[in-house]
């Protein structure tokens, strides 16, 4: 914690003295809230623990690069900026059973105990992700609450989700919600109060949407948790031809009055990283705002979004989007626009749509996918095409090990059920392996 | 006298400098070629000996040249340092200095090449340099005679160059001469000393024991990167990966050039210098005793680049390795690749994997059946497939070396189309040739072969020869670019049609028409095309005739 951070908050907390928390005390203004069918009004901008800060200064998902060192999740750091969003008006937090190598939920858990703020003044978000076959049986499940329970030291979770629906097909949706009968276990326990609201995370396979949506009478959803962001919204099926346009999925929740909670507002970072060609067309209609800033208030434009869950790894993250959503300043028509002409220019660029999240790994034969996607990326993000040698350094630098690089892919194909963006990951893997090789015989020629 | 002295130092400095340098990867490795090896260089460096005397100990050799600063720095007063070169040999000196040579040349005759060149200075400096523990060793030892021995020790008492010069430069003109009354007594070598005579005339013998058991401890440490049993239930991390270990070749791969096996051995002094300007990063130093400290590749941190100009072969100051520019990468064949099937993650994991197939840069790793099966006819044993094999410890997939690299030289145009024309007559249908080298032949009936060969891309700019050309083979080489193309019959039509579009032809027998099998009516296919003059057009509606 820096000590901007640390005075900052300590000013904030002098001045809650009371519970309620949505009076932000900044100069800026408040925090904007948004209607939750079941508890309190939630925050609009929302935390979700899936990048928590390493001591490297790394995100947790993302593990150091010694692989097995445990010096891992940097829970002072933690402490203070779970502190500091309670202090500005955040109040969502949004975990899983499978983030960071399964210790977001006890670090999340920890952070909210130290935060002193009693457990009514937030809400805490976590899911069902029993994604491995030997997690499918009912008792499986009723053992990853429970634990899920004790590691956020709470005994009711306010928004419980059924995880990532759609990866893996409609088949494996069944398998791991509608055959084991967790679905009607979970809505038992919304009768039982032990969680508040039920609601699915989507991503895949458009036939589980459906079919959740076709039984909106029977399990009356409270919630839906869907990727959006300026790209998506129209252009997620020129992306991926099995993904559907967030425009569609956020028209369909709101025409059944169904919350929509965002995830990847900011692509993984990629819509709030410098990008000359995003730059370009927003910039000139405010030269303040940050990119992240565009994107966030892209979101918020739309009233049927309670919150937009952003995995804010640094403080200066949280700061930043704090400020931008306290309060939120819609988009103009003539702002979405441009906003669309940038999503364009992003998708001329035919970048490889991994947004980091790390579901892939750890690859059984040991590569790092996510930095060699990323690696892909930045070239290709660039204004300038970096000469083959600068390539093969950037290469190198991204992935130290040889062993985790491209060329090591056996093909197997154990990732791809697991990617959220339904991304070919071996046939990326290869292309760029092909490319590298280019370069490397471009280099040895010299 | 001063200005002599001047030069030899700045040509010294200059040369340590280059050799140093090439080692790094710098361009200077020309400075190299005048070692002491069997090249035409090096044979008029032996040549000019009995003239100028043993200036390439003094101003070329980097041993040399180190010996002297060193000497220089332990012993700054002796001003007589170089006459010392010419004192008559002492009997223990001729002893020594006469078996290491013998020896060295007995070694080098046997096979043991290698271990042969091992005492030559370049070897030494350059397996120092490459940080290859045994010429470290010996670099030290050299360092440390010269700091306490007298004069240029390793030069006049082991190095077997330094005996053959000496035997050249006994009546060499230029050489620094003693004066009538020397009575040996050495007391020129400084500090007044007599018969300083060093204590310690042998070195230690290279411990090639340790660096041995070394790669066997790293053969031991492989772990099995694929463990987990059970599908992953969090995100984020990685699973651990091991360096492969090195498998056991039945013969170990060399760098592409080093043609002949036993050429090799006897020409390579080992010095390293392909080693560290190997740009796929595969050569390293053998520890076979053979082949001690000369270059063989190792597949675990790379492979060898197509892309590459022979790196290896460039730099090679002493011809072991050609450099043969003017060959193609892929028709320099080093070996070719064995595959394990029980050792293949397939068996062992019970995965599909196709690392192997995918990183050949040849395209001669085909998945048959879920089964790597590897064309050895277009393996060149480049090392990508063991480079990238997943298994553990021990790659599934490895090369073995040739005794004699295949080198596929391109052969003139008679030539070629002789032997193409050969291979029609014995039954191919149609041949294809690029750069001088046969790339693809086909065998079937009437217009498929040809089309095989414009579905696999092998007709841009090649050399054709077909059994039968008509218009409908014709159209086909226009569509496929091809350069030119010989028959064993063209009709005259064909001829017509090649000749408009720019293409070559040439036939041993013309006729007006080609016709059906029943020599009844025009060949189907001709007639197929009748009356279409766009060679593009005329694919098209042979592809839709034939259905593909």
């Amino acid at each position: 914690m820096n000590r901007r951070t640390f005075i900052k908050s300590a000013f904030a907390g002098i001045g809650v003295a009371t519970a309620d928390i949505s009076a932000d005390h900044t100069t800026k203004g408040a925090m904007t809230l948004r209607e939750n069918p079941h508890g309190r009004k939630v925050s609009l901008l929302g935390y979700g623990a899936m990048r928590l800060p390493t001591v490297d200064g790394g995100h947790a998902n993302a593990w150091a690069q010694d692989g097995y060192s445990k010096s891992g999740i940097d829970q002072k750091t933690l402490d203070a900026q779970v502190k500091y969003m309670l202090d500005h008006g955040v109040n969502y937090f949004d975990t899983s059973p499978a983030y960071c190598r399964g210790e977001s939920e006890s670090c999340l858990g920890k952070a909210l105990a130290a935060s002193g703020y009693s457990r009514e003044d937030y809400l805490i978000a976590t899911k069902l992700s029993n994604f491995a076959p030997q997690q499918y049986p009912l008792v499986k499940c009723k053992e990853m609450f429970e634990n899920s329970l004790k590691f956020l030291k709470t005994d009711y979770i306010d928004n419980y989700l059924l995880h990532a629906i759609g990866n893996g097909g409609f088949k494996t949706f069944s398998k791991r919600y509608l055959e084991n009968g967790a679905l009607d276990w979970c809505a038992e326990l919304r009768a039982a109060g032990r969680i508040r609201n039920l609601g699915f995370s989507f991503h895949g396979d458009p036939k589980a949407f459906e079919w959740c949506l076709d039984n909106h009478e029977k399990y009356k959803w409270d919630f839906c948790q869907i990727q959006m962001n300026y790209v998506d919204w129209l252009h997620a099926k020129e992306t991926n031809d099995r993904n559907l346009d967030a425009k569609y999925l956020y028209e369909r929740l709101t025409a059944l009055k169904i919350p929509v909670v965002i995830m990847e507002p900011l692509l993984g970072g990629r819509l709030a990283r410098y990008n000359y060609a995003l730059a370009k067309e927003l910039t000139p209609l405010d030269p303040e705002a940050s990119l992240a800033k565009w994107a966030l208030r892209f979101c918020g434009t739309y009233p049927n979004v309670m919150t937009i869950l952003s995995g804010m790894t640094r403080t200066e993250h949280i700061e930043e989007n704090v400020e931008t959503l306290s309060p939120l300043k819609p988009c103009s028509e003539e702002e979405l626009a441009a906003l669309e002409r940038a999503a364009q220019a992003l998708l001329k660029l035919n970048t490889i749509p991994c947004n980091n999240c790390n579901y892939c790994m750890p690859c059984p034969y040991g590569l790092d996918i996510p930095a060699i996607l990323t690696l892909r990326n930045a070239v290709l993000t660039a204004k300038t095409l970096p000469s083959a040698r600068e390539v093969l350094k950037m290469y190198a630098k991204a992935i130290p090990e040889e062993l985790r690089r491209a060329d090591h892919c056996t093909g197997c194909g154990r990732c791809n059920p697991h990617c959220p963006q339904s991304i070919n990951i071996p046939k990326e893997l290869a292309l760029i392996d092909e490319w590298i090789d280019s370069l490397k015989n471009e280099e040895a020629r010299r | 006298m001063k200005t002599k002295k001047l030069i030899k130092a700045l040509v010294a400095a200059a040369m340590l400098a280059c050799v140093t340098a090439a080692f790094f990867g710098y361009d200077t490795d020309l400075a190299c070629r005048i070692q002491p090896a069997a090249t035409i260089w090096f044979l008029i460096v032996l040549l000019l000996t009995p003239i100028v005397g043993r200036l390439f100990c003094e101003c070329f050799c980097p041993l040399g040249i180190i010996q002297s600063i060193v000497n220089w720095i332990f012993h700054p007063k002796t001003n007589v340092r170089r006459v010392c070169t010419r004192l008559p040999e002492s009997h223990a000196q001729q002893t020594v200095r006469w078996t290491v040579l013998a020896v060295s040349v007995v070694l080098v005759a046997t096979g043991f090449g290698a271990i042969g060149w091992l005492l030559t200075p370049y070897s030494i400096y350059g397996k120092a340099l490459t940080l290859f523990a045994p010429g470290v060793a010996i670099f030290a030892t050299v360092v440390v005679l010269a700091a306490f021995g007298k004069g240029r020790f390793w030069c006049n008492w082991i190095c077997p160059v330094g005996t053959l010069f000496n035997l050249l430069s006994k009546k060499s003109v230029c050489a620094h001469k003693i004066g009538p009354g020397c009575a040996n007594c050495r007391a020129c070598f400084g500090d007044g000393e007599r018969n300083g005579r060093p204590n310690h005339t042998t070195t230690e013998p290279p411990n090639h024991q340790t660096s041995l058991s070394r790669r066997e401890a790293l053969k031991g440490v492989a772990v099995l990167a694929a463990t987990e049993a059970l599908d992953k239930t969090t995100d984020g991390g990685y699973a651990p990966v091991s360096l492969p270990g090195v498998p056991e070749r039945p013969a170990a791969v060399l760098p592409p050039g080093a043609v002949d096996r036993k050429a090799f051995n006897v020409k390579c002094v080992a010095c390293g210098l392909c080693i560290t300007n190997c740009k796929g990063n595969c050569l390293t130093a053998s520890t076979n005793i053979k082949r001690f400290g000369q270059p063989e590749m190792d597949f675990r941190r790379g492979y060898c680049l197509l892309g590459c100009n022979y790196s290896c072969g460039h730099v090679c100051p002493t011809g072991a390795i050609n450099w043969i520019p003017r060959l193609a990468r892929k028709n320099v064949h080093m070996g070719h690749a064995i595959w394990k099937k029980d050792l293949c993650i397939r068996a062992t994991d019970g995965v599909q994997c196709t690392a192997c197939s995918r990183k050949c840069p040849v395209g001669a790793i085909h998945i048959v059946e879920g089964f790597p099966v590897v064309d050895k006819t277009v393996c060149i044993g480049c090392g990508a497939c063991e480079h990238v094999c997943p298994a553990r410890p021990m790659p599934a997939i490895f090369v073995k070396g040739f005794e004699q690299q295949r080198l596929v030289w391109p052969i003139d145009e008679g030539g070629l189309l002789a032997e193409m024309k050969t291979l029609v007559m014995s039954g191919v249908s149609c041949v294809a040739a690029k750069d001088g080298v046969i790339v693809a032949q086909e065998t079937g009936r009437g217009i498929m072969p040809i089309m095989k060969l414009l579905s696999d891309g092998k007709l841009a700019h090649a050399l054709v020869v077909d059994k039968v050309v008509g218009r409908a083979a014709a159209a086909t080489c226009i569509v496929g670019k091809v350069k030119k193309v010989h028959a064993m019959m063209m009709s005259a039509e064909a001829a017509a049609l090649l000749k408009a579009h720019g293409v070559e032809a040439s036939a041993d027998k013309t006729v007006p028409k080609i016709l059906n099998r029943d020599l009844t009516d025009s060949c189907p296919m001709e007639q197929t095309i009748d009356g279409i003059e766009d060679p593009a057009e005329m694919v098209k509606a042979l592809k839709s005739r034939l259905g593909i």
